[in-house]
């Protein structure tokens, strides 16, 4: 636990700071002002990735930490596009995943840069991360509104955002593991190399490939077995995500490039 | 029992679906546990023979529901279930029983894989193990390596003693057909040579006895159903998840404006 005293860091807690905002604003009802400090701690977030990327010269994707500004930065505008299949419910949910993400991007994560390795320097890096932090932020959603369904122990409402968000991101989850193993191709030598981040990225998206059979099975849709296995998918994600940096020590791969 | 259109689920699919289900329960528990067991354990197990007996049932069922409905209606379905059956296809034609079966049935010898060390100013065809530099073979050409060159980061405060970290590594080569120079290329990581049905990438080096490239030898056989594969995946899966919805709405929103 650390405080950044930088101006990087001045932004990532003026970014916290407006959906902290909004997420006050929200619970007391003012959802014109929520939208507005939402939208406020987009543009900062926005900051913070620019500033980051002059600072290390290099689109920020590298690290953990930079991947959690990524994913901050994304949120704003999805939870704008989203906010519709989801609700007012929703909009305090994504306030509350902005704050978790922006947590150990403000207070874990060292924001020293590190030099890249030969194999980063692809013109497929950024398509391939930004494809699954893409799909990793609608998917995590689309989960989470699963984990909300399971928890009121209801069928899902008319809407079925579970099921909208998991079809709006599992293209991208398919790009990112595709480009991926075209830049694998073109790097290693082989498009598959069995690594352990490969083998979570697989277990993702058969997990999500799995809910979209079981959707299809069940009488009238988003019943909650599906919605258990898309809660399961958003677990999958979180271990994808994390796993070269929980575990790199003792299962080490190919996609340990940095630590933490 | 047809299906019609809606939620009615007949036998038949039903009954695929939850093999197709069973096989992906089977294949998120086997991955996970190839991730806690490392690369090399996990490319056994599922190299293994019960491995492959999965693949290829897994291979059956896909091409088994191509002719059922709703997939075989839906062209982003059918491409989302056809794609699979290639890569799988392209993954054993690229795989060392798939060469083997290869060059029985074409009366060719062709190596899946192996490693080509070469001593920078010389030539070299031998093809060897990686790990323990036994000799597979020779290929059908050979490679000179007229030039090796290393850069670095510049030197950081953050590296005070030794040399800073490697930025890219290059091998300038030559490729000699029956002593004949017939191309030259620069290989890099991300940039792999082609030639004569391989890709030559550039994998390790060394200085000692003297500068040395390594250059990883892969045969390109079925790398292009894969590749068709994938470019099924993606199409199919944009047009299922994406336009899909967007011709819906579209639809709807014209329904309602007339």
């Amino acid at each position: 636990m650390a405080l950044k005293a930088s101006l990087l860091g001045f932004l990532i807690y003026a970014t916290m700071a407006g959906w902290l905002g909004a997420l006050a604003a929200y619970a007391f009802g003012w959802r014109a002002k929520g939208r507005a400090l939402a939208l406020f701690a987009s543009a900062a977030a926005a900051a913070a990735f620019g500033a980051r990327w002059v600072g290390v010269g290099h689109v920020p994707m590298q690290s953990l930490f930079e991947v959690f500004l990524c994913l901050a930065l994304l949120l704003g505008p999805l939870s704008f596009l989203w906010r519709r299949w989801l609700g007012k419910e929703g909009e305090c949910t994504d306030a509350l995943i902005a704050l978790a993400i922006l947590f150990p991007a403000g207070f874990v994560f060292s924001e020293a840069p590190a030099q890249l390795p030969p194999a980063l320097f692809s013109p497929l890096f950024i398509p391939h991360v930004a494809a699954y932090l893409l799909a990793y932020v609608i998917l995590i959603r689309s989960s989470l509104a699963a984990g909300a369904q399971l928890l009121r122990r209801a069928d899902a409402p008319e809407a079925e955002p579970v099921y909208r968000l998991a079809r709006l991101g599992f293209p991208l989850l398919t790009l990112g593991l595709l480009l991926g193993a075209w830049w694998g191709k073109l790097a290693w030598g082989d498009y598959w190399n069995w690594d352990p981040k490969e083998l979570w990225s697989l277990t993702t998206w058969v997990v999500f490939a799995g809910y979209f059979h079981l959707h299809s099975l069940e009488e009238r849709g988003g019943g909650r077995l599906s919605a258990a296995v898309a809660l399961l998918g958003g677990v999958c994600i979180l271990i994808t995500l994390l796993w070269v940096n929980l575990a790199g020590r003792t299962f080490p791969g190919l996609h340990a490039y940095t630590g933490p | 029992m047809a299906f019609d259109g809606g939620r009615g689920v007949s036998t038949f699919r039903r009954l695929a679906l939850w093999v197709g289900l069973w096989f992906f329960a089977v294949l998120a528990i086997t991955s996970v546990g190839g991730a806690l067991m490392g690369a090399e354990r996990a490319s056994g197990m599922f190299g293994s023979t019960p491995g492959r007996l999965l693949w290829v049932l897994f291979a059956t069922l896909l091409l088994m529901v191509l002719f059922c409905k709703p997939v075989s209606r839906s062209p982003a379905l059918l491409a989302l279930h056809a794609a699979p059956v290639l890569i799988l296809a392209g993954a054993f034609l690229g795989s060392a029983p798939g060469h083997r079966v290869a060059d029985a049935l074409l009366h060719r010898q062709k190596a899946s894989e192996g490693a080509l060390l070469i001593f920078e100013g010389r030539a070299e065809n031998l093809l060897v193990e990686p790990d323990r530099g036994v000799p597979l073979g020779r290929l059908p050409f050979s490679v000179r390596l007229d030039r090796f060159t290393v850069e670095r980061y510049p030197p950081g405060p953050s590296d005070p003693q030794g040399e800073p970290p490697v930025r890219s590594y290059r091998s300038d080569v030559t490729v000699l057909l029956d002593g004949r120079p017939v191309q030259s290329a620069s290989i890099e990581v991300n940039r792999p040579l082609h030639f004569g049905g391989y890709h030559l990438y550039q994998s390790s080096y060394g200085t000692l006895p003297a500068t040395y490239t390594v250059l990883t030898v892969v045969s390109d056989s079925g790398l292009s159903l894969v590749y068709a594969g994938f470019i099924l995946l993606g199409a199919g899966v944009f047009w299922w998840g994406w336009g899909e919805p967007i011709l819906a709405h579209l639809r709807r929103r014209r329904g309602n404006g007339a």
